[in-house]
């Protein structure tokens, strides 16, 4: 494949992502870190403090199912909005340079990837902090190698999201638009901000009958994000193996996007330069 | 991609038949047009028309036609930016190209940073940029400003430093846009040097340039590409002769320049017309080398003029405007308002192959610092041959050679 002779310049459109987003500013590359920061403060001072006894959503594990919620979806929402307009922004280079055009939604994903590798690694610290003070023998930590497994699937998800939008921008303007209004449904319609309510949550809710309420909950867990998270927390909150059912939801769904994604931008890339 | 099929045929070698492409105008689809049902109204026509060709390695193509003959469009083709509707397009070896100077350069990287960036987007290895760095920074003469950002470097220092980029990509094979002659003199001879070089090195290299100066001295064949065909393709004399006469024939008033043209003074003589006449007596703008040429001016009034005299003066220029002869100066009686014709005869025209403007200024006596009328480079005319023995040249001083003594 050709995409392998290009590995140089995939580094470097990365580099030149992560390079550019923060030169000039005073903070540099600590503002990766303030924005998702400060993001989670305020959600937690909405959610985890002022309004606990409307969602019930307080209690000592709170604030870290919602970091750890919020920095996994940050990724996914970040790798499929910068990727989507990667194509279009390229234009005149498109029309200048024949390179595998494919580079540029995966520098957009991978340099969001970077991101949130360093976000990881706080998560982390903070699983190792908190597992500390009363320690067993160490391999109550086991769990913890299923991450590079998860961060794959995750990756996966968000490349495949992201071939697919990038493809369409080129096409239909309209979809990078549509793609960030999208995302933010999505961001409620994915347990970021709460732990993935049950069947029984559902049919509590009142104005839905039993045959509904099973509908909805099956489409919210066809969301592979959901699945995504509920991976990461039950390894960094729980110190647990993560759920097979639910690593197999988010393999099969991310292949599916993955390959999709990647057939439909391979079909159309030898016509971006003349469609931008 | 798609179109460019690697085969094992020579090195530099390019094969190309039965090329296609058509594009479609229209306006950009949106999903409401989508969902309305609307389809866009296309027109689609056809850049190139079954085009066929093959160039073999280590030849220097020039490739001409007017604006939308599809020059740039059979390079993109070869270059694998676009795909073709059929046909096929066979390269052998490396193919790089260099399309629009600075193309992917960033103007917030600096120097370094958008070489490597530039350089592995036409294909380098991380390892082959490492080890190029220097001479590519080197070659442009830059070598200080290397970790300075692109945005504080001046135009020409962009393009020497995209050129560079192009050049230490080794290519067997390079495509060129309107790219030659960039920067300085001495960068441009530089660029020209290192050409002729690829060139003795059996690389093959095919170029769009509008200056037809560029095109006689680098190229060695011509390919001219009309409405999407090839409307010639060998010697450059040749092509560029048909080709010249082609631009005249088509250009409307070819003896008037409409651009650049620059005309002032507001005396009482003014420049009613300007005439070229060949050896048989008949209007032109067509010149052979050696032939007689005849300048008809006519001068008129703006304002009754008594018998006096002025001062005619005509300058040549070459095809970038240079001046090449004159001004020459002549002072003639004007009897009264006129029109008066006055003729200025060349015997042999000493001018070689070329485009050429004339200027014509006349002036009332005693006062060459105001002209009375005065057209700058307002009229042109083309010589198609001579010079077959001088490539840069202009002027043939007409002398000859002895010894040895």
């Amino acid at each position: 494949m050709k995409i392998f002779e290009y590995t140089e310049l995939l580094k470097n459109l990365t580099l030149r992502d992560l390079r550019l987003r923060y030169r000039n500013t005073g903070l540099g590359f600590l503002w990766s870190l303030v924005q998702p920061l400060t993001m989670f403060f305020v959600y937690y001072a909405v959610f985890g403090v002022l309004l606990t006894d409307k969602f019930g959503m307080g209690g000592t594990t709170y604030p870290f199912l919602l970091i750890i919620g919020l920095f996994a979806f940050n990724f996914f929402s970040g790798g499929v909005t910068k990727s989507t307009p990667s194509i279009v922004q390229a234009g005149g280079l498109l029309k200048q340079v024949a390179f595998p055009r494919i580079v540029l939604p995966l520098a957009s994903v991978l340099a969001e990837a970077v991101h949130f590798l360093m976000m990881l690694a706080i998560l982390i610290l903070a699983c190792l902090l908190k597992w500390w003070p009363d320690h067993g023998s160490g391999l109550e930590l086991l769990p913890l190698f299923y991450l590079p497994v998860i961060l794959l699937l995750h990756l996966m998800i968000t490349l495949g999201v992201g071939l697919l939008l990038s493809t369409m921008n080129v096409f239909y303007r309209d979809t990078e638009q549509l793609a960030n209004t999208f995302m933010t449904v999505l961001f409620f319609g994915t347990p970021v901000l709460y732990a993935p309510p049950t069947l029984e949550k559902f049919q509590s809710l009142g104005f839905l009958n039993e045959r509904s309420a099973e509908i909805i909950h099956q489409i919210y867990y066809l969301n592979p994000m959901t699945h995504v998270i509920k991976g990461y927390r039950d390894v960094l909150l729980d110190l647990s193996n993560p759920n097979p059912g639910s690593l197999a939801m988010a393999f099969g769904l991310g292949l599916v996007l993955l390959v999709w994604g990647y057939c439909v931008f391979m079909k159309s890339e030898s016509r971006f330069a003349e469609e931008i | 991609m798609a179109s460019v099929k690697k085969t094992k045929i020579e090195q530099g070698e390019i094969k190309v038949s039965n090329l296609v492409k058509t594009f479609s105008q229209g306006s950009k689809r949106s999903f409401r047009d989508k969902l309305a049902g609307i389809k866009s109204k296309k027109t689609s026509f056809k850049v190139l028309d079954d085009l066929s060709l093959s160039i073999k390695p280590g030849e220097i193509i020039g490739l001409i036609g007017r604006n939308g003959a599809g020059k740039s469009t059979l390079l993109k083709l070869l270059a694998g930016i676009y795909a073709s509707d059929s046909g096929s397009i066979e390269i052998g070896g490396k193919v790089a190209s260099l399309l629009e100077l600075g193309a992917g350069f960033h103007p917030e990287l600096t120097g370094r940073e958008n070489i490597h960036l530039n350089a592995s987007l036409l294909g380098m290895s991380g390892k082959d940029i490492k080890e190029k760095e220097d001479s590519i920074f080197k070659f442009a003469e830059l070598e200080k400003f290397a970790d300075a950002q692109i945005k504080t470097y001046s135009m020409g220092m962009v393009l020497r430093l995209a050129f560079s980029i192009a050049i230490a990509l080794d290519p067997d094979v390079f495509l060129l846009d309107e790219v030659i002659g960039v920067g300085d003199l001495s960068f441009q001879q530089k660029c020209f040097t290192k050409l002729n070089e690829l060139k003795a090195e059996g690389k093959t290299i095919v170029f769009v340039s509008h200056n037809l100066t560029i095109i006689r001295y680098f190229s060695e064949r011509l390919l001219w590409l009309e409405d999407g065909k090839i409307e010639g393709l060998g010697d450059k004399h040749q092509i560029l002769d048909r080709y010249r006469e082609r631009l005249a024939v088509s250009g409307g008033d070819l003896t008037r320049t409409k651009e650049g043209i620059q005309r002032w003074g507001d005396g009482p003589i003014a420049i009613d017309n300007v005439k070229f006449l060949d050896a048989t007596g008949s209007e032109t703008h067509l010149f052979r080398h050696g032939e007689p040429m005849e300048l008809v001016i006519e001068l008129g009034s703006r304002a009754p003029i008594k018998d006096s005299t002025a001062v005619i003066a005509i300058q040549f220029h070459g095809d970038y405007g240079q001046s090449l002869i004159g001004p020459i100066l002549h002072t003639v009686s004007i009897p009264g308002d006129g029109p008066w014709k006055y003729k200025y005869r060349i015997q042999k025209l000493p001018f070689l192959r070329r485009e050429f403007f004339l200027s014509v200024g006349v002036f009332e006596e005693g006062n060459l610092m105001q002209p009375s009328d005065q057209r700058e480079k307002g009229y042109r005319f083309t010589v198609l041959d001579g010079g077959e023995r001088m490539t840069m040249g202009l002027i043939d001083p007409g002398g000859s050679w002895e010894g040895p003594f």
